[in-house]
C-alpha cells in the first residue's frame, strides 16, 4: 500500500476515535446531566423532628430527574427514617422517597432518582428533608446556619438524541475554553509531531 | 508524592500525625522507595504541572470531577509511566528480536488499559523485572538480581519471580548463591531507617498480598502455594527454550484462578506471556482470548463504577452517574451479581488448571 494511503488511513482512523470518544458515545450513553445546584456549605445542621429543612430551586433544564441532598451520620449510629420531598410552588408533594440512617453515610450524598417529571426551565420546585428523629445532633445536613439554605444537586434527562449531541457539544465547548490554552495548544502539538513522525517512519 | 518537596521525608509519620488534618484520611501502603521515586518524578515535572494540579489531587470532595484541566492532569502524571511503556517495549525487542513482540506490546488493549487506564505504578516493578530477566538471560546474575532488587524495593510482589532466576541455569547455581543477596540489599537498605516504627508497620496491617495469596484453601490448606511449588518442579526439569516464560505463564494462570487479583496485577505478568499470543496456534489464541474475555467478565462485575464507567470521567464527570453492569444486574434480575462473578473466578481457576498443565507443557 503507498505511504500516503497508509497514512490516510491512520487519520481517518485517528479522528473517528477522537470523535467516537468524545462525541459519540457521551452523546449515547449519557442521559441525565446535571441541573442547578448548591454544595458549597460545609457548615452541619442538626436534623430531627423538630428541625426540617426547605430548600426552595427554579429548575435550569426541563425534565427533571432526581435531586440529592448531602447529609451526615456520625460512626453511622442513627438508623432513623428520612424523608425527602420534592414539592411544587404550591406545596404539593410530586414525588417522595424515605430512606432510613442505614443508607446514610459519614457523611453521603443521598440521591432520589424517579421517572422524569415533565418540567419547564424556570419551574419553581422546592425539596423538603424530614425526619423521624427524636434526637438532636445525631443526625446531620449541610448548609447554612443563618438562612436555613442546604446543599443540593439536580440532574435531568436529555428528551432526544439531538439534544443530547447538542448539550455534550455545548460540554465540550465550555470544557475547552475553562481549560488552560498553553496545554490546550501543547496536547495538539504532541499530536501533530507525533503523526508526522509517523508519516515519515512508514 | 507532593509531600517530598515540602521536606517530608518519613512520609509513614506525617501520614501517622497529620492524619486528621489530611484531605483523604487512608493511610500511605507502600514502600519507601515507591515514596521517595515519585516524589523525585513529582519534584522534576512540577514545572509543567498545570497551576491547579495539587488542588485537584487534594480535592476529595464532589467537585473532584469537575476540572476543566483534568486531560492535561492524566497527561502529566502519566509521563513517567510513557517512560517505561517504552522501555519495557525497547527490552522486549531486545530479548526477542522481533518486531512483532514490540508493535504488539505497544498497541495490545490489556498493555493500553493496565498502564494508561488503570493508572497504577505497576509497570514501573514490572520492567524492572523484565531487565532482570534480560540480564539473567545473558548471564549477568548481579545486575539480574540488582534490577529484580530494585523492584522489590518497589513493591514487594516480584520475589515471587526470584525461583525462576534463581534456577534459569542449572550451571549457574552456585553463581546465583552468589549474587542473590543482591536481590534483597535494596528493601533492607530502604526500610532500615523504618524499622523501629509502629506508624510503618501499621501503613501494611490489611494490604497484603500473602493473606490473598493463600486465602483459597482445600481442607486447611492454601492451594496456591503447593501448585506454585509444582512449577517450580516443572521449572527446574524442564528444557524449553522458553523455560522462564512458561513458568511465568502458568503462575499466572493459576494466580487469576486462586486469588482475588486486583485487573492492575495482570501488568506483572503480562510482558512475560505475550510470546505466546504471538507465537502459538490458533487453538492456543482462542484460549486466551477466552481466558482474557472471562478476566473482562470478572473485572467489570465488581461493585465499583470506577472500574467501569469512572475510566471515562475525563472526557466527561456524568460517566460516573451511569448503572455499573453490577447495578444493572442487581435491578434488572433477581441474579445476585457477586454469584456470577465468583462463578467466573472458578471458571478462570479450571480454564488456568487446563492451560497450565496442557498448553504450557507443549
Amino acid at each position: 500500500m503507498p505511504k500516503i494511503s497508509k497514512f490516510f488511513i491512520l487519520i481517518i482512523s485517528e479522528v473517528f476515535f477522537l470523535l467516537f470518544l468524545l462525541i459519540i458515545l457521551p452523546s449515547f450513553l449519557i442521559k441525565e446531566r446535571p441541573g442547578v445546584y448548591q454544595t458549597s456549605f460545609t457548615e452541619t445542621l442538626s436534623l430531627d423532628t423538630k428541625n426540617s429543612f426547605n430548600q426552595e430551586f427554579i429548575s435550569d433544564q426541563n425534565n427533571l430527574e432526581s435531586i440529592s441532598v448531602l447529609l451526615k451520620n456520625p460512626a453511622l449510629i442513627n438508623k432513623s427514617q428520612v424523608k425527602i420531598e420534592l414539592q411544587d410552588q404550591n406545596k404539593n408533594t410530586i414525588r417522595s422517597l424515605n430512606t432510613s440512617g442505614i443508607s446514610i453515610g459519614d457523611p453521603s450524598w443521598i440521591n432520589f432518582k424517579f421517572p422524569y417529571i415533565n418540567s419547564q426551565k424556570g419551574d419553581i420546585f422546592i425539596v423538603k428533608v424530614s425526619t423521624d428523629n427524636p434526637l438532636s445532633d445525631h443526625l446531620y445536613i449541610y448548609g447554612n446556619n443563618e438562612n436555613q439554605n442546604i446543599n443540593f444537586k439536580t440532574t435531568y434527562k436529555s428528551s432526544s438524541i439531538i439534544n443530547s449531541i447538542k448539550e455534550n457539544l455545548d460540554y465540550r465547548k465550555e470544557t475547552i475554553l475553562n481549560s488552560n490554552h498553553f496545554y490546550s495548544i501543547y496536547y495538539l502539538t504532541i499530536l501533530i509531531i507525533t503523526n508526522i513522525l509517523i508519516f515519515f517512519s512508514l | 508524592m507532593q509531600f517530598l518537596s515540602h521536606g517530608v521525608t518519613n512520609i509513614y509519620d506525617f501520614v501517622d500525625k497529620n492524619k486528621s488534618n489530611l484531605p483523604y484520611t487512608n493511610i500511605y501502603v507502600y514502600l519507601p522507595v515507591t515514596y521517595y521515586f515519585f516524589g523525585s518524578v513529582d519534584f522534576v515535572l512540577s514545572p509543567i504541572y498545570p497551576n491547579d494540579l495539587y488542588t485537584w489531587l487534594n480535592d476529595w470532595s464532589v467537585n473532584q470531577n469537575n476540572y476543566s484541566n483534568m486531560m492535561f492532569f492524566m497527561l502529566v502524571l502519566k509521563i513517567p509511566y510513557l517512560i517505561f511503556d517504552l522501555l519495557t517495549g525497547y527490552i522486549l525487542y531486545k530479548i526477542y528480536n522481533n518486531k512483532k513482540v514490540l508493535y504488539f506490546w505497544f498497541f495490545n488493549p490489556i498493555s493500553i488499559y493496565l498502564i494508561y487506564i488503570l493508572g497504577n505504578f505497576d509497570i514501573i516493578p514490572t520492567f524492572l523485572t523484565l531487565l532482570s530477566f534480560y540480564f539473567i538471560k545473558n548471564n549477568k546474575q548481579f545486575w539480574s538480581y540488582l534490577a529484580i532488587g530494585l523492584a522489590i524495593a518497589l513493591k514487594m510482589y516480584p520475589v515471587m519471580f526470584l525461583p525462576f532466576l534463581f534456577f534459569y541455569d542449572k550451571k549457574n547455581i552456585f553463581k546465583n548463591i552468589k549474587y542473590a543477596i543482591f536481590s534483597l540489599v535494596p528493601l533492607v537498605l530502604s526500610i532500615l531507617p523504618f524499622i523501629k516504627q509502629q506508624s510503618f508497620y501499621d501503613s501494611f496491617i490489611g494490604s497484603g498480598l500473602t493473606q490473598k495469596i493463600l486465602e483459597y484453601k482445600i481442607g486447611g490448606l492454601s492451594i496456591f502455594p503447593i501448585l506454585f511449588v509444582f512449577i517450580l518442579i516443572n521449572y527446574f526439569f524442564s528444557k524449553s527454550e522458553h523455560k522462564f516464560e512458561i513458568g511465568i505463564l502458568q503462575t499466572f494462570l493459576i494466580f487469576i484462578g486462586l486469588v482475588k487479583f486486583h485487573p492492575q496485577w495482570i501488568m506483572w505478568f503480562f510482558p512475560f506471556i505475550l510470546i505466546f499470543f504471538i507465537n502459538s496456534k490458533i487453538k492456543n489464541k482462542i484460549y486466551f482470548t477466552i481466558f482474557f474475555g472471562l478476566i473482562f467478565l470478572y473485572i467489570i462485575l465488581f461493585n465499583d463504577n470506577y472500574l467501569t464507567w469512572g475510566h471515562l470521567i475525563p472526557i466527561d464527570p456524568n460517566f460516573i452517574n451511569l448503572t455499573s453492569p453490577y447495578q444493572l444486574i442487581k435491578l434488572r434480575t433477581s441474579i445476585d451479581p457477586t454469584s456470577i462473578q465468583k462463578n467466573i473466578h472458578n471458571l478462570l481457576l479450571l480454564f488456568g488448571i487446563i492451560g497450565s498443565f496442557f498448553i504450557c507443557q507443549k
